[in-house]
């Protein structure tokens, strides 16, 4: 019986001894209090959103951020120090009038906390490279139903990118935003909007973020994100949007501004890796829920984005264009 | 130096036993039905005098070593059939036995349990299925399902609702290897997971290998499903026909050769398209399963099988039609396998199994519109159809030879060539205004062959130990990369009372490729992908220990602990389409991965008497890590179930009514829910996570109910799934409505009655 038991101890023993372990990284020590985010470049004010990050499901009870001491625009190539304000009371909004950025230009934001040593930071530069680009044509597309009737007339645009001569990576954003006028009331003009996007370029539909055709309740991407390698001459770029949805068989006359940016690399992790949440977000019956996207963040104890770009505009009207079956 | 040791002891233990034996005569052949001419797998043949026994395997075969004298007798004898005693000849022989089924009167309702006593006894994690309860269990389609009925078994994590795939032991659903009758299946699940492909009515027996496999098996990491079918009737024909809601089926086996060869085939396909019915999209739906075998005696000592298996499921929607325009969308997936087998009982002491055959699996998804009523520069047409596909040419030659009554030598050889299409699309575009466009895009289509020797030595009674000692040396190749793995197996048991056994384990097994799997909740979508130097093959190491505890016949209980390592692991990156680049693997999959899964399991089972069952507990704790997932940390599997209570269980009422129920208790799989989110300066809502896996989903419960009437002429099967109606979580869905987070559970099934009704004829 003795026997018995030392055999049982020496099997026992075995199984423990085999066992494996994983072990843990320690997670740095992250502060999950403020998200700063601010895209920057020199044409157009230095604006940053410092706004507390709210739990998903809030207890009551549970204790409140610390509070704001001061926040700092330095820019790092210049060794200047900013001291950014409140734009009012209500809002999260901080600038100073008296940020002048620059291309080339290395920034560094930081938000410093009344209750704490630590700092929430973040550093970034605005794109030096110099591409430019051309609108080569545009055109009309027309989605018909599954009756074969035309459902929709989109705008089409090509354009011709050439990119800056350097043998590093480049990153580019499109945006594109349509003003509408309506003749009878003698052309006035409504607001500019942002409007959605389609592409069948390569460049674009090979990014991750970009719905493929048979994602079910797919959604235009807001803006178009995509890279050039250091070593391309030219890129063709083609994209579809709709000016007004209202009016599904006609074009409606309205000007169009094509907006290229430059974007840094964290710009474009960003906003890739947003637009990969959003897309993964979306669950469905069939498919169910999908893996999670972390955002991509680059700001310390703390959360955010904080990157820099450069703006390239083109302007173009296009004409009224009615689709008669 | 693990390799040298386990040398030293297979070397020295084969030598030590060879010397050891006494010469004796040895009887040996196949167990048959009497009245089927069916192998019998499991059936016992006992030496009376020597008091020595032996078991058939799956293929009916038995050997055993007997001492030569006038009052030898050697008894055979297989659950619900009489035994037979016979009494041997002096010299060696080979003998086929048959066995007439019971017929002895029922004074109260028995219910045999069918199971397949052919494991060996010192293996651990081994689930042997009986076959009654599998035929009377409660299920979504008034249908059995084996993967449905493992799934209730300890140390298989439920899979939830919809969803057929089998996790075993914190290991993917990609990590099990189905063989049906010795083929290969890659992918077993139906559309949505109601059921597998495994037709139940045709299986003759199964056994789930959760741990301690034995060497003759390899090539996935986490459990081994060994299914064989009947083989046919011998002598008489016989038909069946089953109506059911989700599917129909019709099964017929009979002699092809009256007492020499057989056929069994059975299909079983959608009548309509009942997803249709309930929507009002245009779907498509369509599976069917088709199994046949055909076999055949070519003498006492030798056997030819011939095997096939299709089944193929296709899900998808469309709208409009070719004059005015026409959009489909559509998936579809299934398996073709088949196989030649000839097996044959070389001398009394030595049987060989020979198999040569083919398997694939082929996953699809088309895209298709087209409008071609209009002038031609308004001509619409875009044609997307993407394929994954794994097909496998495979032989292998399996001995066994019976050196002494309770000292067995396998040993053998496997052929896998596997062929991979990893994802190739053809893409057709033409769009008013836009360029047109057509091309082939796609991943490498790749070769690999994987070599395996294998060698186990299985002893029983040597000092009190019973033992399974094996390697697998398999060598696998692709272009010019070679990988090399010895896979040492070990199974020890040993007797601290009577009817009280310790076990033990350890297996080391390596997997030939790679499965992309979407962590969605129920769709098939797994893409097969060849190893390769970035990604080398998952290996995975497993330690148990165990006790068994049987108190009389027909009880058993079983208290195991296992520690599961893996490495290499491969998944897809979070958020990346697989289809993103074809170019480069390192921005489509993470590599690298480590997974750690230990587990206590109890199980409690009655497998004798009017009241059969049984109750399994299950503590698990499973864990990944990735590099570049959850920054490096582990985060739970994505079907960790920390606590699961099953509880199955069938009651014969009367000799033709007989009642099933099941009940499940689990703790809810891990979940991504956002901890945190803010709005950021373009008014974009962005969520943050704890970590992956982080959260939990509600816990899951569930009763289902069932009755079998056996009548006359047909027999009834009538279910109830989910009797209390719980809404079980399915997936949850996270949005920001007028600044506030929600979050959405969505639920598939509540309570769903169910019936069918199989005639036979």
């Amino acid at each position: 019986m003795k026997h018995n038991y030392i055999l049982f101890s020496v099997f026992v023993l075995v199984f423990l001894i085999s066992c494996n372990t994983m072990d843990y990284i320690k997670d740095d020590h992250i502060r999950l209090d403020y998200a700063i985010s601010s895209f920057f470049s020199p044409d157009s004010l230095f604006i940053i959103k410092i706004d507390s990050v709210q739990k998903f499901f809030f207890k009551s009870g549970e204790e409140m951020n610390a509070r704001i001491d001061a926040v700092v625009l330095t820019s790092l190539s210049s060794n200047e120090h900013f001291a950014l304000q409140k734009i009012d009371d209500s809002s999260f909004l901080y600038t100073s009038p008296l940020v002048c950025l620059k291309k080339g230009g290395e920034y560094k934001i930081e938000v410093f906390l009344d209750s704490t040593d630590e700092v929430i930071s973040a550093i970034d530069s605005i794109p030096n490279s110099e591409p430019s680009f051309n609108l080569l044509s545009t055109g009309v597309r027309i989605d018909r139903n599954a009756m074969g009737d035309a459902s929709l007339v989109n705008a089409t645009c090509v354009i011709l990118l050439v990119p800056p001569k350097n043998m590093l990576r480049s990153y580019y954003e499109l945006k594109v935003f349509t003003k509408s006028y309506a003749r009878e009331l003698n052309y006035f003009a409504v607001n500019e909007v942002q409007v959605g996007l389609e592409s069948s370029s390569i460049l674009i539909t090979s990014e991750d973020y970009y719905p493929t055709g048979t994602s079910i309740d797919k959604s235009k991407p807001s803006s178009l994100l995509f890279s050039t390698s250091g070593d391309v001459d030219s890129v063709l770029i083609d994209f579809v949007y709709c000016p007004d949805i209202s009016l599904p068989d006609v074009l409606s006359e309205h000007d169009l501004r094509i907006e290229l940016s430059c974007v840094s690399y964290a710009y474009y992790k960003y906003k890739t890796s947003l637009y990969k949440q959003k897309n993964a977000l979306r669950g469905d019956v069939i498919f169910g829920a999908a893996q999670p996207v972390s955002v991509y963040s680059n700001v310390n104890y703390g959360t955010g984005i904080f990157a820099g770009y450069t703006v390239l505009s083109k302007k173009v009207h296009v004409d009224k264009f009615v689709y008669y079956d | 130096m693990e390799k040298g040791c386990f040398c030293f002891i297979f070397v020295f233990a084969i030598s030590f036993l060879a010397f050891s034996q006494n010469k004796m005569a040895v009887l040996s052949g196949r167990v048959f039905d009497q009245n089927t001419g069916e192998a019998l797998i499991g059936a016992t043949v006992y030496d009376e005098a020597g008091m020595a026994g032996t078991s058939t395997n799956a293929q009916g075969y038995y050997s055993l070593k007997y001492v030569v004298s006038d009052s030898a007798r050697i008894t055979v004898s297989f659950l619900g059939y009489e035994s037979r005693s016979i009494a041997p000849g002096p010299a060696s022989t080979i003998q086929n036995i048959y066995l007439s089924p019971a017929t002895r009167e029922l004074g109260e309702v028995v219910v045999t349990s069918g199971i397949a006593a052919n494991v060996q006894k010192a293996q651990t994690s081994a689930f042997m299925v009986n076959k009654t309860e599998l035929l009377t269990l409660p299920s979504l389609a008034s249908e059995p399902d084996l993967n449905l009925y493992l799934q209730l078994t300890p140390g298989v994590s439920f899979a939830g609702d919809g969803n057929s795939n089998l996790y075993v032991r914190g290991g993917g659903h990609d990590q099990n290897l189905f063989l049906l009758d010795d083929m290969p299946l890659f992918h077993v699940s139906h559309f949505g997971g109601f059921f597998s492909t495994f037709n139940a009515d045709i299986i003759n027996s199964a056994t789930l290998y959760k741990g301690g496999f034995p060497a003759r098996h390899g090539g996935r990491l986490s459990s081994v499903v060994d299914v064989h079918t009947y083989d046919g009737d011998l002598y008489k024909f016989h038909g069946k026909l089953t109506l059911g809601l989700l599917f129909s089926k019709i099964a017929v086996n009979g002699p092809i050769s009256k007492g020499k060869s057989s056929y069994n085939i059975s299909f079983r396909k959608n009548l309509f398209n009942y997803l249709d019915l309930l929507s009002d999209a245009n779907i498509d739906f369509n599976f069917y399963d088709a199994n046949v075998k055909i076999s055949a005696a070519l003498s006492e000592a030798d056997k030819v099988y011939l095997s096939f298996y299709s089944g193929n499921d296709l899900f998808g929607f469309h709208d409009g039609t070719d004059s005015t325009g026409f959009l489909k969308n559509s998936t579809s997936w299934g398996n073709l396998a088949a196989s030649v087998r000839y097996n044959r009982i070389f001398s009394p002491s030595l049987f060989g199994n020979f198999i040569i055959g083919h398997s694939d699996y082929h996953f699809n998804e088309y895209r298709f519109m087209k409008l071609d009523s209009v002038s031609e520069d308004e001509r619409v047409h875009y044609e997307n159809d993407f394929q994954s596909d794994i097909s496998c040419e495979f032989a292998k030659a399996h001995f066994e030879w019976n050196i002494r009554n309770n000292v067995r030598l396998f040993a053998g050889y496997e052929f896998n060539g596997y062929r991979y299409n990893p994802g190739n699309a053809h893409i057709i575009q033409k769009f008013p205004g836009l360029e047109n466009a057509e091309g082939d895009y796609g991943y490498e289509k790749s070769y690999s062959i994987e070599n395996n020797l294998f060698a186990e030595l299985i002893f029983e009674g040597v000092y009190g130990f019973s033992g399974n000692i094996g390697i697998r040396p398999s060598l696998l190749s692709i272009e010019n990369i070679s990988f090399f793995s010895f896979q040492p197996r070990l199974s020890l048991s040993y007797s601290l009372l009577k009817n009280l056994e310790i076990k033990t384990s350890f297996t080391q097994i390596n997997q030939a490729f790679h499965v992309l799997t979407s962590t969605g909740t129920g769709f098939s979508s797994d893409y097969r992908i060849p190893v390769f130097d970035i990604a080398p093959p998952s290996e995975s190491e497993q330690f148990v220990v165990g006790l068994e505890y049987k108190p009389q016949p027909g009880y058993e209980i079983t208290l195991e602990a296992y520690s599961k390592y893996m490495d290499c692991l491969v998944m897809k990156k979070p958020g990346v389409r697989y289809t993103v680049d074809y170019s480069a693997w390192e921005k489509t999959i993470e590599t690298g991965g480590k997974g750690l899964s230990e587990g206590l399991e109890l199980l409690v089972r009655k497998t004798l008497g009017t009241f059969t069952g049984w109750v399994g507990l299950t503590w698990q704790s499973a864990r990944r890590c990735f590099e570049n997932i959850n920054n490096g940390n582990p985060f739970p599997f994505d079907y960790d179930r920390t606590w699961e209570v099953n509880c199955s269980g069938q009651y014969a009422i009367k000799e033709n009514m007989n009642l099933g129920l099941n009940w499940i208790y689990a703790t809810g799989i891990p979940a991504n829910i956002p901890e945190w989110y803010y709005e950021d300066i373009d008014g974009n809502s962005v969520f943050l996570y704890k970590g992956y896996n982080s959260s939990r989903q509600r816990d899951y419960h569930r009763l289902d109910l069932s009755l079998a009437l056996k009548g006359d002429h047909g027999d009834w099967n009538i279910s109830i799934m989910n009797v209390y109606c719980r809404k079980n979580p399915y997936y949850y869905e996270v949005t920001i409505c007028d600044k506030q987070p929600v979050l959405k559970e969505h639920n598939l099934f509540t309570i769903i009655p169910t019936f069918s009704y199989t005639f036979k004829f």
